[in-house]
């Protein structure tokens, strides 16, 4: 049986981009998931 | 008796292993913990409140007093956001549950890319058909055929993409609204749970269209423009008084308050009207997205790639539209030189392809990109979606010499080459497209050196 955790929610912010490093649909760059996310935070 | 009941507005979904509920109506994307799920489920299924917290007690061998409280604050968040309605009206700041927020890329870092898990339907063909005769179209002489799957097949696959876990689909051509039952195959995804993208030539939008999207809006609409006047799209799109349609359709969209994009593909014959089209996207507040890429189409015409602008005029552009953001680019050359270094080597892909995303063309085969690598692709509607996904994974991690080559080339962090392309124009995905690396070194030289832009024509002879 599964332990019991308090039921949650979060609201999920969808980014309007998929890349700001290119500006394309496709991720045509040399960079990790990790740290594509990391740039498109600059 | 207070009754409660989960709006049917609100579609319930598992994508890799988390859930979500997502509001069809707005497009609005809410996480649930296993609990919170099993909570949403129960009320759609008209179970009460009372029934809730006994069934969950059951469950997990929990206190009454315990999950009450834990209930009736979840079910708060859910009426606060509108999942569920609820017969007594409660009184304002009652009922206020905080729903933190969370980033998109917080499940894309921590859950699906690490999973591998394909969240995204990068494109989905609809048809191959479109009124447009576009000239560097991937499609080439498809897109005059009538071939195209029907109503209850598409819906088939939409049912598929549900059940693999995929929760974006870019709906595409040809161009998606050439079809009769457009509307109908996309009310039945939004219902689905899916966020929706539209990829259209935009001349077919009709009222009826726009109804629909202010009552179940896309995530957004994107509209590829040929140009800023009659003569430029005529020379693109090979048909007469299109632009107009298309000019008048954008700005219905734009007045209903349709998320929209524009998209450019900067060639021989638009780059005279690039600045009013960025003009136009700047003065409207729509977001504009460009390429200056062209590849060659799906029955190997190569010819098409010589509508490609030369290199010096991508240096002009990117210097004039993209300066600012090119100089946030070499701000973080540091940082990926030592993740390169460190890693040793370049593999293959590096892009989305195969870890989370994938390509459903018009007859139901799944292949990697929209540049190419159909040979590893199979049929949907024939084949386990996991058995090809396999075969899309066991090419991820090769290795490229030449682009090993590269990874000292200075010019790496400003060359945007992608393996599929290059398969797609020599068929090789080793190959650099000589464009390509010119225009990277082009803006090395330029962001990294501040050498002036006549220096540089001379230097690398554009």
């Amino acid at each position: 049986m599964s332990t019991y955790s308090k039921p949650e929610i979060y609201e999920v912010n969808i980014p309007s981009y998929d890349c700001k490093l290119c500006n394309s649909e496709a991720f045509s760059c040399y960079l990790t998931m990790e740290e594509r996310q990391e740039f498109m935070k600059t | 008796m207070d009754t409660i009941k989960a709006n049917n507005t609100f579609v319930l979904r598992k994508i890799g292993s988390v859930f979500f509920i997502i509001d069809v109506t707005r497009n609005k994307l809410y996480e649930l913990n296993q609990t919170a799920a099993e909570v949403f489920s129960m009320l759609s299924l008209s179970y009460s409140i009372e029934k809730i917290v006994e069934e969950i007690c059951e469950r997990y061998e929990m206190q009454r007093a315990v999950v009450q409280p834990d209930i009736d604050e979840v079910v708060n968040a859910f009426v606060e956001i509108g999942a569920v309605t609820t017969s007594t009206k409660k009184e304002p700041g009652k009922l206020v549950s905080v729903v933190p927020k969370r980033p998109f890329s917080y499940y894309v870092n921590n859950y699906w890319s690490k999973q591998e898990h394909p969240y995204k339907v990068k494109s989905f063909e609809l048809t191959p058909r479109c009124n447009f005769l576009c000239y560097h179209c991937y499609q080439g002489e498809l897109k005059e055929s009538g071939k195209e799957l029907d109503t209850e097949t598409i819906k088939r696959i939409i049912d598929k993409m549900v059940d693999i876990g995929a929760l974006q689909v870019v709906f595409s051509g040809g161009d998606p609204f050439i079809r009769p039952d457009f509307s109908e195959i996309y009310r039945y995804a939004k219902y689905k749970g899916m966020l929706i993208r539209v990829f259209t030539n935009g001349s077919m939008i009709t009222e009826s269209h726009l109804s629909l999207f202010k009552e179940l809006p896309p995530e957004r609409l994107i509209v590829s423009v040929y140009g800023f006047s009659e003569e430029t799209y005529q020379k693109t799109t090979k048909r007469f008084g299109m632009y107009e349609k298309v000019m008048i359709n954008i700005n219905k969209i734009i007045k209903a308050k349709v998320p929209l994009s524009l998209k450019l593909i900067v060639s021989k014959l638009t780059i005279e009207d690039f600045p009013a089209i960025c003009q136009f996207a700047k003065d409207n507040r729509v977001e504009l997205r460009y390429a200056f890429y062209i590849f060659p189409s799906n029955t190997n015409d190569t010819s098409i790639c010589d509508y490609m602008i030369d290199v010096k005029d991508m240096l002009k552009i990117d210097i004039s539209y993209q300066k600012g953001f090119n100089q946030k680019v070499t701000q973080k050359k540091n940082e990926w030189m030592s993740f390169y270094k460190k890693n040793g080597y370049v593999p293959q892909y590096l892009c989305d392809f195969p870890h989370n995303q994938f390509y459903v063309d018009y007859e139901g085969t799944i292949f990697g990109c929209s540049a190419g690598l159909k040979q590893l692709g199979g049929n949907i509607l024939t084949e386990k979606f996991e058995t090809i996904w396999q075969r899309f994974k066991s090419i991820r991690n090769t290795p490229v010499k030449s682009i090993n080559e590269c990874i000292e080339c200075k010019a790496l962090y400003f060359c945007v080459n992608c393996p599929a392309d290059e398969y797609s124009f020599y068929g090789n995905a080793g190959l650099i497209n000589e464009k390509i690396c010119l225009f990277a070194k082009a803006k090395y030289l330029y962001y990294s050196c501040h050498k002036s832009f006549n220096d540089i024509v001379k230097e690398l002879e554009l």
